[in-house]
């Protein structure tokens, strides 16, 4: 694996994306872009696959990602939203909180009976291995839960 | 015939990581069948014994769509070969990438991991299988966990030149 980053020529990055990505993950759902964004974006179903995810659907609106026991882990800001294909956030982990934050992105893509799903993870200046590695685990599971939950109605059990 | 030798200049390997509820030993099975045209791999047969120095041919419509040679084994953690286009044109003229899959029991799932490696820079084969392993392993991962095929509506092909 090299540091570079991967090609983003392929994806449609949309208008006011923060910079190349670093981490992209794409997986393909049997679910309407609809069904995806309603799960990503609601505290009751998000929590199933992911974190809670506290989120107001507006430019400047607050997202939040709570644990279990309802603490803050991921704190940031709506930078532009198109539902039900579009959500760009910044993204602070609050366990590190030196660190500045970076942007995620979330791309839903209906193709008839199908909907490709693409996560971007931008701006982390100079990711190591580690870092890409971890990033690209992360939402693997992440996207392969959410697909489970939405095509078999369970998730992938959260790893301990 | 050994792994291809690394080019000077090389695009980024390309990963793709995906966790399927299904044992280790059914991942294995579903990517070494040499029976079966897989609708979620775009009605692909593979025609090898996936023994190493064996042949591995992607068949599709009675075309070879892929061939290359199976260089390591080892049921059901890993399976490495020889990967080059079938029909004439650049993608075929890029000669022999790498393609890996690596198979681990993850919290009593599967966590199934593909490395395309050794691609030259600027490479049309790197942009083709970009395209096409998230659609053909998110075809896997509905098959293994009973949900039927998906259509498949305008996602690349894993080898169209």
């Amino acid at each position: 694996m090299t540091r570079q980053p991967l090609d983003d020529t392929l994806f449609n990055l949309g208008v006011g994306a923060p910079g190349r990505p670093h981490t992209i993950c794409v997986i393909y759902i049997r679910a309407t872009p609809q069904q995806i964004w309603s799960a990503l974006t609601s505290r009751e179903t998000s929590r199933l696959f992911f974190h809670d995810t506290d989120v107001e659907l507006h430019v400047g609106g607050a997202i939040r990602l709570l644990n279990p026991s309802g603490q803050p882990i991921v704190a940031g800001e709506v930078l532009a939203v198109e539902a039900p294909q579009r959500l760009l956030v910044s993204w602070g982990e609050l366990s590190d909180p030196d660190t500045l934050p970076g942007h995620v992105e979330y791309l839903i893509d209906g193709q008839g009976e199908v909907s490709a799903v693409t996560v971007l993870n931008y701006d982390i200046p100079t990711p190591s291995d580690d870092d890409l590695a971890m990033g690209r685990n992360g939402w693997s599971f992440t996207l392969s839960s959410l697909k489970s939950l939405l095509e078999t109605g369970a998730p992938l059990p959260q790893p301990a | 015939m050994p792994a291809p030798k690394p080019h000077a200049e090389s695009d980024p390997d390309f990963v793709y990581v995906v966790y399927i509820a299904a044992p280790p030993e059914k991942v294995w099975a579903a990517l070494v069948d040499n029976k079966t045209e897989r609708a979620w791999w775009w009605n692909t047969r593979h025609d090898s014994d996936f023994k190493p120095g064996s042949s591995i041919r992607y068949v599709r419509n009675g075309e070879v769509d892929i061939e290359g040679e199976v260089l390591e084994s080892d049921p059901p953690n890993r399976l490495v070969y020889t990967f080059r286009s079938g029909s004439p044109g650049p993608q075929h003229d890029e000669g022999y990438t790498q393609v890996e899959h690596r198979i681990e029991v993850y919290d009593g799932w599967t966590k199934l991991t593909l490395i395309h490696s050794n691609f030259k820079r600027d490479s049309a084969v790197r942009k083709g299988v970009s395209g096409g392993w998230p659609a053909i392993l998110s075809g896997l991962k509905s098959v293994l966990e009973g949900v039927e095929h998906m259509p498949f509506a305008r996602q690349g092909e894993v080898s169209k030149a």
